[in-house]
């Protein structure tokens, strides 16, 4: 019985071809932030919660 | 420069869930304590049935997960949100339908699931009505949401909004399809998945819950308030980058590592196992993310309550996510699933991330919008040193415990045979634990109670809530797409773009999973067919759901040695094919229940049902003598049936059109044997009777069974097989 449901489930290819289109933009995605686009560019974006003043209240 | 308009801040609906948040945290806390207290000493029900361990639990997990989470997180998401986006909420009247349409979804929560109206699903017991307002208000917060990003005033949309965007996205999906189910009554229903696709279904939603509700919301509100109290920005932006579209993409598909070793197929298993194992990277580079945005500001750590808050949790995030990947590997989860491990892993998630970072949250914004300080920083220390020894009080108990319980399950002597077959052993050994971890939720519940009277005391002494605070920002944004900008900054302001993506990412897992069981039971063959239960198994089947049994009891026995040792043969899906709710349970504070059918006479049920003590001395099972004085309606059963036919139970329709008498006639004979034995009174009706022939039946429908055939050919005018 188990083994009737079982190899039904040949969708291991499925779950691999989404893992590894998983890893491809994984490795798209690190090589555009870290070796393409200048880190410049990512560090104005973390300013953005300090940009109001309520940041400023004395704190360190 | 460009020219520069006024924006007002909606203060006043952040307050409003910030403080239904606090308010919400005391009930569920207080419920936690109580249950914890019932399993130390189970008179602590004192015999009431809506405060019964059983009906306690759901309302325990429901107010942790939905109410103190919940409007913690729509708090911190509303605050954050408009300050990020420089804008005011989209519309004040969808926010205050959101703040209410919650608060009453809790409400009727908070009634129906003490008085046992329940799926039995967990984190999702809540029946359809309320199914459907969820649905309803989580489609008014979208809408809110994703119209104040349109109205934005910032081009770009910070790493702190798209993990509430993933939220809103991930949550509706989840929702939607766990709660496909159909009414057999106003507060009743049956879902439409069965068995081992009810099973998959739900924990790919159970632990979506934790991982859309309880950490991707949390990861947002960490990104917006650890910048914000240590007044630095965010270690590394691009790592939080990597971190979200890692974390969203992997954690979907972990759902079945709650389901190891069960009947669900290997495939499946191994599939939740390996995503949960890759989950370790993108959380620790989550966590070390918000840690090292600390660096330089150390010693804030001991000058800060507020940063010793949010820190905690994050480090308590770290250690739930190394915990948790660690449990997922199949041999781990051998010692460790259904025992109290479970209960201190999602605890030290709960209590150390979830609860310390809304504390430290609610401390950042409370004496922010009321424009004051905290009443007092000395209480908040003291809230800070009680709570975190209530945590590790509450762990290292509940640990012991679930290791204990895991090796003595599983003790194997000399000769082959268990060393503590007796299940009630196991429990003994434990008891004095849950009294320690009892009072780790008494710290907790005390650090609570001190917070609370802070914040009362801050808000009396501030002037008034600042309800809304005007900002200058600037007039227009130049929304378009910038093609020198890095790609990512780009894709940031495609906001539909980005929720497609984001939507795709959990889809794969989702659909690669859940599909092929769609139509594995095509695949089951006749040889591990069972037969249906009969009408009135079916009316104590419903008494076993609105107990909550399944809190206490599994009904899956795992494919390795101690357990079919233990319990009988595996498992398998055949079994529980018809099973609508499935009913395998997580926790084993009693024993597995998928073969107790006859192992007992009816006579021992009917008095362990009434007082466990009576059969097993030392048991901490409550009792449930008010199912002797319920009765079943039986007319019902002829709605309940057609629906589970309509779902695929394959009932004849002289089955469904006699389900009363049918029921009737069973229940004379289950009546007959207890009077037999001495039982008085006019039984025949009650809920007790239907469950006894429940339980009875549980691991005894194979098609091969006399008696079980017997049971079938019950039906006036018709029955047996089609
Ligand atoms: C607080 C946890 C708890 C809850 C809730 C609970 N039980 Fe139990 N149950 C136990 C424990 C512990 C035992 C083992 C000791 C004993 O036999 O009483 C047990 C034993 C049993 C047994 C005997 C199993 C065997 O193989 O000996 C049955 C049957 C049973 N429970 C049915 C139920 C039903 C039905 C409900 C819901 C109405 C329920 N239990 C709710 C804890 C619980």
């Amino acid at each position: 019985m188990k083994q009737a449901a079982l190899s039904y489930f040949t969708n291991n290819e499925l779950s691999l071809i989404a893992l590894i289109l998983f890893l491809i933009a994984f490795s798209f995605l690190i090589f555009r932030l870290y070796f393409w686009d200048p880190k410049s560019k990512y560090d104005k974006l973390a300013q953005i919660p300090l940009e109001d003043k309520e940041a400023t209240d004395g704190r360190r | 420069m460009s020219q520069k308009i006024q924006v007002r801040y909606d203060n006043k609906i952040v307050a409003f869930f910030v403080l239904a948040s606090i308010f919400w945290a005391g009930a569920a806390f207080l419920a936690g304590v109580l249950a914890a207290l019932q399993l130390a000493y189970w008179p602590f029900n004192f015999e009431l049935e809506w405060l019964t361990f059983s009906r306690i639990r759901p309302l325990h997990t429901n107010a942790a997960i939905f109410a103190f989470a919940g409007n913690a997180i729509f708090a911190g998401m509303y605050h954050s949100t408009q300050r990020l986006l420089k804008t005011r909420l989209f519309s004040d009247a969808l926010s205050w339908i959101h703040f209410w349409g919650w608060q009453l979804i809790i409400l009727s929560a908070a009634i129906t699931l003490p008085l046992g109206f329940s799926q039995s699903k967990e984190y999702a017991e809540l029946e359809w009505p309320i199914d459907i307002a969820i649905t309803l208000i989580w489609v008014v917060f979208a809408l809110n949401f994703f119209g104040t990003i349109v109205k934005r005033k910032e081009k770009h949309i910070y790493v702190a909004i798209w993990f509430y965007i993933a939220t809103i996205v991930t949550v509706a999906v989840l929702h939607i399809v766990n709660s496909l189910e159909i009414p057999v009554g106003f507060l009743q229903s049956y879902p439409i998945f069965g068995g081992v696709q009810d099973a998959l279904v739900q924990w790919w939603y159970g632990h979506n819950a934790v991982a859309f509700f309880l950490t991707t919301p949390f990861l947002g509100l960490m990104y917006y308030y650890i910048p914000k109290a240590v007044n630095r920005p965010v270690y590394s932006y691009r790592l939080s980058i990597v971190h979200f579209w890692s974390l969203v993409f992997i954690y979907i598909w972990a759902g079945p590592h709650h389901l190891l070793y069960t009947s669900l197929p290997d495939w499946a298993q191994t599939l939740g196992m390996i995503f949960s194992l890759m989950l370790w990277a993108p959380s620790w580079g989550g966590m070390i993310n918000g840690l090292l945005t600390l660096r330089g500001a150390w010693h804030l750590l001991r000058t800060d309550p507020i940063v010793k808050f949010l820190v905690t949790a994050v480090t308590f995030y770290g250690m739930s996510t190394f915990e948790g990947p660690l449990l997922s590997i199949k041999s781990v989860s051998l010692l460790a699933h259904y025992s109290d491990w479970i209960i201190a892993h999602v605890h030290g998630g709960a209590l150390g991330w979830n609860g310390f970072l809304s504390f430290g949250m609610f401390y950042y914004i409370i004496p922010k919008i009321w424009k004051t300080k905290m009443y007092s920083t000395r209480l908040m220390n003291y809230h800070f040193w009680i709570g975190l020894s209530g945590i590790l009080i509450y762990y290292i108990s509940m640990w012991a415990s679930g290791i204990t319980q895991g090796l003595m399950w599983r003790a194997i002597d000399d000769s082959g045979y268990l060393v503590y077959p007796d299940f009630v052993e196991t429990v003994m050994q434990i008891a004095p634990l849950y009294w320690v971890r009892a009072v780790g939720g008494i710290l907790y519940l005390t650090g609570y109670v001190l917070a609370v009277y802070n914040i009362v005391k801050t808000i009396k002494s501030a002037n008034a809530l600042e309800a809304d605070e005007t900002v200058e920002v600037n007039a227009t944004v130049d929304l378009s797409v910038d093609k020198s900008e890095g790609f990512h900054r780009r894709l940031e302001g495609m906001v539909t773009i980005f929720s497609v993506l984001v939507f795709l990412s959990i889809a794969v897992g989702s659909i690669l999973e859940i599909v092929p069981t769609l139509s594995i039971h095509k695949y089951v063959p006749q040889s591990d067919e069972v037969l249906p239960y009969t009408a009135l198994e079916q009316a104590g089947r419903d008494v076993f759901v609105t107990e909550g049994c399944y809190v206490c009891h599994s009904q899956q026995i795992q494919k390795h040695v101690s357990d079919v040792l233990r319990y009988g043969p595996a498992s398998t899906i055949g079994e529980s094919i018809y099973d609508h709710p499935f009913q395998w349970g997580s926790k084993r504070t009693g024993p597995d229940l998928a073969r107790v059918g006859r192992k007992y006479p009816d006579l021992w049920h009917f008095r362990h049902m009434m007082n466990p003590r009576s059969m097993v001395e030392k048991s901490i099972m409550p009792s449930y003598p008010w199912l002797l004085d319920k009765k079943v309606d039986f007319y019902s059963l002829r709605k309940k049936l057609s629906v589970l036919k309509m779902v695929g139970v394959p009932y004849t329709d002289e089955q469904v059109a006699q389900a009363d008498r049918w029921a009737e006639a069973q229940a004379d004979e289950v009546a007959a044997s207890l009077a037999k034995e001495g039982v008085e009174g006019e039984i025949k009706g009650t809920k007790l009777v239907a469950l006894i022939a429940y339980l009875q039946a549980l691991g005894k429908k194979s098609k091969d069974d006399e008696k079980a055939k017997a049971h079938l050919e019950l039906v006036p005018g018709g029955g047996g097989e089609q």
